[in-house]
């Protein structure tokens, strides 16, 4: 007996099925079309790092409100629509099933439509939780959480009614994506809200942290991952005209992909106030990964045996053999910049920023265009208007992703090592933050000729295929075919006797996992087992705060004045280029000392942000970092560094913020805000009268701060200017408290 | 866990390593082990659209 499964015997009885690939090509434009938008933004933002000026002094154009617009725009955007785009065909096909329900396809296309277009107006308002690639605000959530349901639902429910009884490994690694993205966006959006647009994150400090990273990593991995790795063994075959070099290492591939990655997030909070074990478990899972991810590419690349020919003349082909090489050197990259050593000096560097684009621009955006390339065409039953005007595009897209890398490669290394360097009598080598600044400017220039290089290919790409469309000989039709249906299975025991009779190990397990292929159920289960068994071992701990979070006696929640400071810190976008966490190295314990810290390691501790909803820690410094910020200047310096940054510190190329100046506090919301703190499940132990009045108070110690401001500001005229009532008053009560709590303490 | 095979002769670490490269072996056995033939074959039943194997 072999181990290749029979051919399922059929009725003679055949049902017409047409395919909707109407939303296959809506899903193509939008993926396109939110691509130039997601990267015009940010080239901007290219610029922006080097010409401050561009920031054009007006709040919603300001770096750190677009940032995460860039962000979101890329990644759900561009690469979201291109995933529901590549899975819309392929699952009917796979399926020889239309899609379930016509109504929640249409719901879903235009519902996150709609939630990419609500982003794009919150986001440069400065509406956000400020998570890292889940800046979108609770209402937001809730809707993606909808939507994504939604096409979850209607692909399960296709998969109950189909034509072939086989799961294809493509709709594995859809499965895995449906139930892991939902898994993490519902897990880390958890909230309690103050109002329709405000909520505080249900975790503090650390517990947050350790869930945003367990999200934020995961995202990558059940977003930018597993559907691309999923479109790869359905479209690269198809353009290869070749069978995928191996099903038996598809199955390792998926199963231990989707089983480590899970348990990596830690990596993103080495050195940090995160507990040891968390570190090590991130650090041991990141350098497994090596393997199954190295396997996913081996078995893309090798697809193209006998045919390595064909991608010389066929653009489609190249754009996916780069891509899935894209793919292999992030997956190198990523575990490399995991090890403790190597994260002291890449970590908020750089270097991160180009290892993320390398795998956005290099990975996930070739396959995009591949999609397009090879799905315009089929769809419109023509050609490709240009196959030169492709290959242009697929080298333009090519050398800008190098120059990117490379660019922020030297860049990043070159702030690691700046950052970290001491001179022979053990003082910083580079004190000056600016200086670490201004070496890297030029490589801020070079990494926005690349970012306008690969924006141009996307137009390249959308001419050639609105050119496509335009030329084709008739307008695209559905597809009808005739599908035999499917004969009632076998007993259950009777499969798994047939699989318990092969003759060798190896085939037992390909017919007793070919039994998981065909029972969907089963398939579900066991992508929810994989993937749960890590997010339980490292976020259930996290859950018992007194276990891993030391409590220190002299950490007080903010004031309700430094708490509305702080919302304006996080509607601004701060933690976009500046970090509050000291990192446990000895070259920023000296750099961020702390002006009240009377010795000992300044090092942030993990008690010392029980009281911080969200975490504010950051990824990325092209500021200093500024945990021990308090006290450090005077208020005047922050008066007038928030007007014109380089004022206070030449060369700086921080935005200038002058509507604080003119934007009044918003007091109103914070008995919202301090009842929500103060209530269940947050316990926040603020004062009986401060839950009930905590504007008297707020506006007494601006009152205060606006009088030491008075006292410290020596230009008459400038003086006149201050009003307690003012953002930027709040701004300086928040600034002056940062982690200034600990030294008056017991140093643990 | 190299160093401590090589240096201290460890014989949890060698353990350890056994099972290591003992699981790599399995993997690489069992990916390779799937005959060519047999693998055309089984692709040629997968529904890759109009029953063809790619």
């Amino acid at each position: 007996m072999t181990d290749v499964p029979m051919p399922v015997p059929r009725e003679a009885a055949l049902d017409i099925v047409t395919y909707d690939d109407r939303p296959v090509l809506w899903f193509i434009w939008a993926s396109l079309v939110f691509g130039v938008i997601g990267m015009l933004v940010g080239v901007l933002l290219a610029l922006q790092l080097a010409v401050p000026a561009l920031n054009f002094d007006l709040p919603w154009t300001t770096y750190g409100r677009l940032r995460p617009l860039h962000t979101n725009a890329v990644v759900f955007a561009f690469a979201g629509n291109a995933i529901f785009a590549g899975f819309y065909y392929a699952t009917q096909r796979l399926l020889k099933a239309r899609m379930w329900s016509d109504a929640l396809t249409r719901f879903h296309f235009w519902g996150w439509q709609a939630i990419i277009l609500s982003a794009a107006i919150t986001l440069p308002l400065g509406l956000t939780s400020s998570k890292e690639y889940a800046e979108l605000i609770w209402p937001i959530d809730v809707a993606i959480a909808v939507v994504w349901v939604a096409w979850t639902v209607n692909t399960v429910a296709t998969i109950m009614v189909r034509r072939e009884r086989h799961l294809y490994v493509a709709l594995w690694f859809l499965l895995a994506t449906q139930i892991g993205v939902a898994m993490l966006h519902v897990v880390n959006s958890l909230a309690i809200p103050t109002g329709p647009l405000h909520a505080y994150s249900v975790f503090s400090g650390v517990q947050d942290a350790l869930v945003q990273w367990w999200y934020g990593h995961n995202a990558v991995a059940f977003l930018l991952t597993t559907p691309f790795l999923g479109l790869m063994y359905y479209y690269l075959p198809k353009a290869a005209e070749r069978p995928v070099y191996s099903y038996r290492l598809s199955i390792i591939h998926f199963w231990s992909l989707i089983f480590l990655y899970i348990w990596s997030g830690p990596h993103h909070l080495l050195n940090q106030a995160t507990p040891e074990w968390a570190q090590t478990l991130g650090v041991t899972f990141s350098i497994m990964l090596l393997a199954p991810s190295w396997g996913g590419m081996i078995n893309g690349l090798l697809t193209l045996r006998g045919a390595w020919d064909r991608v010389r003349q066929d653009p489609v082909l190249k754009f996916w053999v780069a891509a899935v090489t894209f793919y292999g050197m992030a997956t190198f990259e990523g575990p490399l910049l995991s090890l403790r050593s190597v994260n002291a000096l890449s970590h908020n560097s750089e270097w991160t920023i180009g290892h993320v684009h390398g795998g956005a621009l290099g990975w996930n955006g070739l396959v995009a265009f591949a999609l397009a390339y090879w799905l315009i065409p089929k769809l419109y039953k023509t050609k490709l208007h240009s196959t030169g005007l492709a290959n242009l595009h697929f080298w333009t897209a090519t050398a800008s992703i190098f120059l990117y890398m490379i660019a922020l490669w030297i860049a990043g290394i070159a702030q690691g090592l700046m950052t970290l360097q001491f001179n022979d009598e053990a003082h910083l080598m580079y004190p000056v933050w600016m200086e670490i600044v201004n070496t890297t400017i030029p490589f801020y220039w070079l990494r926005t000729f690349a970012g306008v290089l690969y924006l141009g290919g996307i137009f390249l790409c959308i001419w050639n295929v609105a050119m496509t469309i335009r030329r084709a000989p008739a307008p695209m039709e559905a597809v009808t075919v005739s599908v035999p249906r499917l004969t009632p299975d076998l007993e259950v025991g009777t499969h798994i006797d047939q699989a318990i009779d092969q003759p060798t190990a190896p085939a037992r397990l390909n017919a007793l996992h070919a039994l998981v292929e065909r029972w969907p159920t089963l398939m579900i289960v066991g992508i929810t087992i994989a993937l749960a068994i890590g997010g339980l071992c490292e976020i259930i701990p996290q859950l018992i705060q007194g276990a891993v979070t030391p409590k220190i006696a002299a950490i007080k929640p903010y004031t309700p004045l430094e708490l509305a400071g702080r919302d304006i810190y996080i509607r601004e976008g701060c933690v976009g280029c500046h970090t509050q966490m000291v990192r446990t190295l000895r070259a920023e314990t000296e750099r961020y000392r702390g002006a009240e810290y009377a010795g000992g390691a300044s090092y942030t501790r993990a008690g010392e942000m029980i009281y911080d909803r969200p975490f504010l820690w950051g990824s990325k410094r092209t500021g200093p970092d500024l945990w021990r910020l308090g006290g450090k200047y005077n208020h005047f310096w922050h008066w007038a560094h928030m007007e014109k940054p380089q004022s206070q510190s030449t060369g700086s190329t921080m935005p200038a913020y002058p509507w604080l100046y003119r934007w009044e506090t918003d007091y109103a919301s914070l008995p919202a805000k301090i009842g929500v703190l103060a209530g269940m499940p947050l316990y926040t132990p603020y004062s009986r009268a401060e839950v009930e009045d905590p504007v008297t108070p707020a506006k007494a110690q601006a009152r205060q701060v606006a009088d030491e401001l008075r006292a410290q500001n020596p230009d008459e005229q400038d003086r006149a200017r201050i009003d307690p009532d003012r953002e930027i008053i709040a701004l300086i009560a928040y600034m002056q408290r940062l982690g200034t709590d600990l030294p008056k303490g017991v140093t643990p | 866990m190299i160093r401590e095979v090589f240096t201290n002769a460890n014989p949890l670490a060698l353990i350890a390593m056994f099972g290591f490269v003992s699981l790599f072996g399995l993997i690489i056995w069992y990916v390779v082990s799937d005959r060519r033939k047999h693998h055309l074959q089984r692709m040629e039943h997968l529904p890759l659209e109009d029953d063809h194997h790619v």
